[in-house]
């Protein structure tokens, strides 16, 4: 039978799909430490390997990655886990199937490595379109691996076109799944069964937001250089694709008050722009052309011919299913004026993920969250930080859902 | 009495000087839209909610909708009662396609209007025609898609139609030799689709490494796109070389969308597309949006006389074209021309999910 599994990693042992799957099945395991310190090792090294070489500013969100799995933060993140541990042991899940999104990005790494950490073994199944990014990424992965021999038996990367057998067969023999994806690919991977005893995580499509008090803007106008570098930096890596990036701008005040704010916020943030070459392309201009119309034809925003970067509609309201779902990103923010608040929270849907804001104070943001009556909003941050990794994620804590506890009394 | 109407009178279909067809299009192209705009609720809200007007003085001021809007809403202007065809373009399997609506009467109109373009180069006698496709592509009404709709349409032209592949999309070089044979000198009609074309008429008859006998006159009309061309590196010279070489002396490419069918462009002796007095082309700048002159590539915008029952007079699509010239090309039409040179480069999908809703 002609195999169809290619591996991206190497494995001597593995000259079939057969054998990789009789490999899965078969894995004994016996190291039980959390967080293992041969991946902190070699997560730290392959964090460094990134940051050490000038080709990686090409890739700025791999920077923002490598230096989130610098081994200070990292201990950050595990340690306190281990410190509360008391009345239990806390080990390793056992092995995990991953499997990232068609596109290339590598945003899926950030659960794999934390999946390392723990002391797992990774079935990270990408892609097979290639990027120079994924390019780079795989070839710190396998130069990284080259000197650390343990973990080679724990990172399997490979690809194979959508193929339910085998899915299937990894699914059945693996203690958790992860999936980042489309919606329609993760209700697809669902109805695949799993291992009885196993977990899953699942990363859909998300939507995420601003909301600033005018007032705050004009108010602080000479500080307002920091704040503008921030939501630059949240809405142009990935193109504001990132399901964390806000698409939508909410502005909060009177009237007059956002429309001050808004001119002073929009003629900054175009400088920036100005000053800092965005990658616009004649794709983004479209897709913000076809959104656009999209909108005005469901009578859900109003526009021109006008497609520059940034381009801007005006919604009134904010319950449409449509205007998440038409959403492309690449350069297109809707805004919203609201008085209040309390006036958005009825408006708050599921899918709703990142709220990052300027100009709250944090009793008036957990107040509102408190308030919400569905599932909406996982992350809320202030502007700039959208994009920043965090172990928990879409409502996850990741370190738990990669590890278990054996009780002990 | 219409502009349409006026021109389906007219000898040949490419007659209407710069002078005077900015003015008279213009003024039907308004009054097409303004009907769109009073019976679709979707192209109400679309010019409502833009900050255009459909009464303007220039035809490059005119509202345009993006072609790719016909593949994420259902836009018509007729009652559902009144839906006589809808057409859909052929997208391959998961890709949303394009949905157009026709009544009887824009159904017929694109016949008239399709008839008057081509008779006019292949002239009125019908000929003897060879369809470089399967059979079975039109006898599955339910997946009525551009390339059956492109058949079709042009069946009309000729007679004892022949269809020369096989459901495999294999060329049949028995029935081709047959066919050659008993036509003897008559000339005949050769359509099919560019790829289709190239990959399984001419790449099989070249295998066959004799020279087979198309009488003179032979007229090949094709079309369809050069995306799967240019993936084989082959361009229209070339394309053209390689006909004239197995002995298919005449060759237009034409260029058409399933959202304007029947207005389409055909490419003329010089290897100039060539906007007929039904249609006219403006080029927009990719990143702007804004008019280009002549010369400029960019993206191309179309404008039919036709659509009736869908809003789909103006659109701007996502192929690149540069206008060279309009009245004066040596070939003697009137007119703007224009060539093709591909598809606009689609924006990259990023971030963490792997689709996107648009």
């Amino acid at each position: 039978m002609k195999n169809k599994i290619s591996f991206i990693t190497e494995h001597s042992v593995i000259k079939s799909d057969n054998d990789f799957f009789e490999h899965i099945s078969k894995i004994k395991f016996n190291d039980k430490s959390f967080p293992n310190s041969d991946a902190i090792e070699f997560v730290n090294q392959f964090s460094k390997s990134i940051l050490l070489d000038k080709n990686a500013r090409a890739f700025p969100e791999l920077i923002v990655l490598a230096n989130f799995f610098k081994r200070k933060n990292l201990f950050r993140n595990i340690q306190s886990e281990l410190d509360k541990n008391k009345e239990f042991i806390q080990v390793p899940l056992g092995k995990i199937f991953h499997i990232a999104p068609s596109n290339v990005d590598t945003i899926f790494l950030y659960s794999s490595l934390i999946a390392l950490l723990c002391g797992n073994i990774c079935f990270i199944r990408i892609s097979s379109n290639q990027t120079t990014q994924l390019d780079f990424v795989i070839e710190k992965l396998k130069s990284t691996l080259a000197s650390y021999k343990s973990m080679k038996d724990k990172i399997f990367v490979f690809t194979y076109n959508h193929d339910y057998e085998i899915t299937k067969k990894i699914s059945e023999a693996v203690q958790s799944r992860v999936v980042w994806g489309g919606d329609e690919t993760i209700k697809e991977i669902r109805s695949i069964p799993l291992n009885p005893l196993a977990r899953e995580i699942v990363f859909p499509n998300r939507f995420s937001f601003s909301i600033i008090k005018s007032k705050a803007v004009y108010e602080n106008e000479s500080n307002l250089n920091s704040i503008i570098k921030g939501f630059y930096n949240d809405t142009s890596y990935f193109n504001q694709q990132a399901c964390s990036s806000p698409k939508l701008i909410i502005w909060f005040g009177s009237h007059d008050d956002n429309l001050k704010a808004r001119n002073i916020f929009w003629n900054h943030y175009n400088d920036y722009v100005m000053a800092n070459n965005i990658n616009d392309d004649a794709g983004m201009v479209m897709d913000r052309f076809v959104a656009s119309s999209f909108y005005a034809a469901n009578n859900l925003a109003s526009k021109s011919n006008d497609v520059d970067y940034p381009t801007k509609l005006n919604i009134t309201d904010l319950s449409s299913k449509l205007i998440r779902e038409a959403h492309p990103g690449n350069g297109l923010f809707l805004e919203l004026e609201k008085n209040n608040i309390k006036d958005v929270a009825d408006e708050i849907r599921e899918i709703d993920q990142t709220m990052s804001y300027i100009g709250f104070t944090k009793k008036e943001i957990v107040n509102f969250a408190m308030h919400l009556t569905n599932r909406g909003i996982d992350r809320i941050v202030p502007i700039g930080h959208s994009l920043d990794f965090n172990a928990i994620w879409d409502g996850y804590d990741l370190v738990e859902q990669f590890s278990r506890k054996v009780t002990i009394d | 009495m219409s502009l349409l109407n006026n021109i389906l009178e007219q000898n040949t279909p490419y007659e209407l000087e710069a002078s005077e067809k900015e003015k008279k299009l213009l003024k039907d192209i308004k009054k097409s839209l303004s009907f769109h705009s009073k019976n679709s609720d979707t192209f109400n809200n679309l010019i409502l909610n833009t900050n255009v007007l459909i009464d303007t003085n220039k035809i490059n001021q005119l509202p345009y909708v993006p072609a790719r809007l016909f593949k994420l809403m259902d836009l018509k202007s007729i009652p559902d009662e009144n839906i006589f065809k809808i057409m859909t373009s052929s997208g391959t399997s998961g890709q949303a396609v394009s949905k157009i609506f026709l009544d009887k009467e824009s159904s017929i109109m694109q016949t008239r209007v399709l008839n008057h373009i081509v008779g006019s180069y292949i002239g009125k006698k019908r000929r003897k025609m060879l369809i470089i496709d399967s059979e079975s592509i039109i006898k599955d009404r339910k997946k009525f898609n551009a390339r059956a709709a492109g058949i079709l349409g042009f069946s009309s032209f000729g007679k004892n139609h022949t269809y020369l592949l096989d459901s495999d999309l294999n060329l049949d070089v028995k029935k081709l030799n047959d066919t050659l044979e008993d036509n003897g000198n008559n000339p005949i009609l050769i359509f099919g689709f560019t790829f289709l074309v190239w990959q399984k008429f001419y790449q099989s008859i070249k295998k066959l490494g004799k020279n087979l006998n198309f009488p003179k006159d032979t007229l090949l009309i094709h079309g369809g796109g050069w995306k799967r061309m240019h993936e084989s590196s082959v361009d229209n010279t070339q394309f053209k070389a390689a006909l004239h070489e197995i002995g298919v002396s005449n060759v237009h490419d034409y260029y058409g969308m399933i959202e304007q069918t029947g207005s389409i462009f055909v490419e003329c002796e010089k290897g100039h597309l060539h906007c007929s007095d039904y249609s006219d082309v403006i080029i927009r700048d990719q990143m702007t949006h804004k008019p280009l002159d002549f010369n400029k590539e960019g993206l191309l915008q179309v404008i039919s006389l036709l659509p009736s029952s869908y809003p789909g007079n103006s659109i701007l699509t996502e192929d690149i074209g540069v206008i060279l010239g309009e009245d004066d090309c040596d070939c003697g039409r009137k007119g703007k021309y224009f060539t093709i040179s591909g598809r606009m480069k689609q924006s990259e999908v990023r971030g963490c999910s792997d689709t996107r809703a648009l």
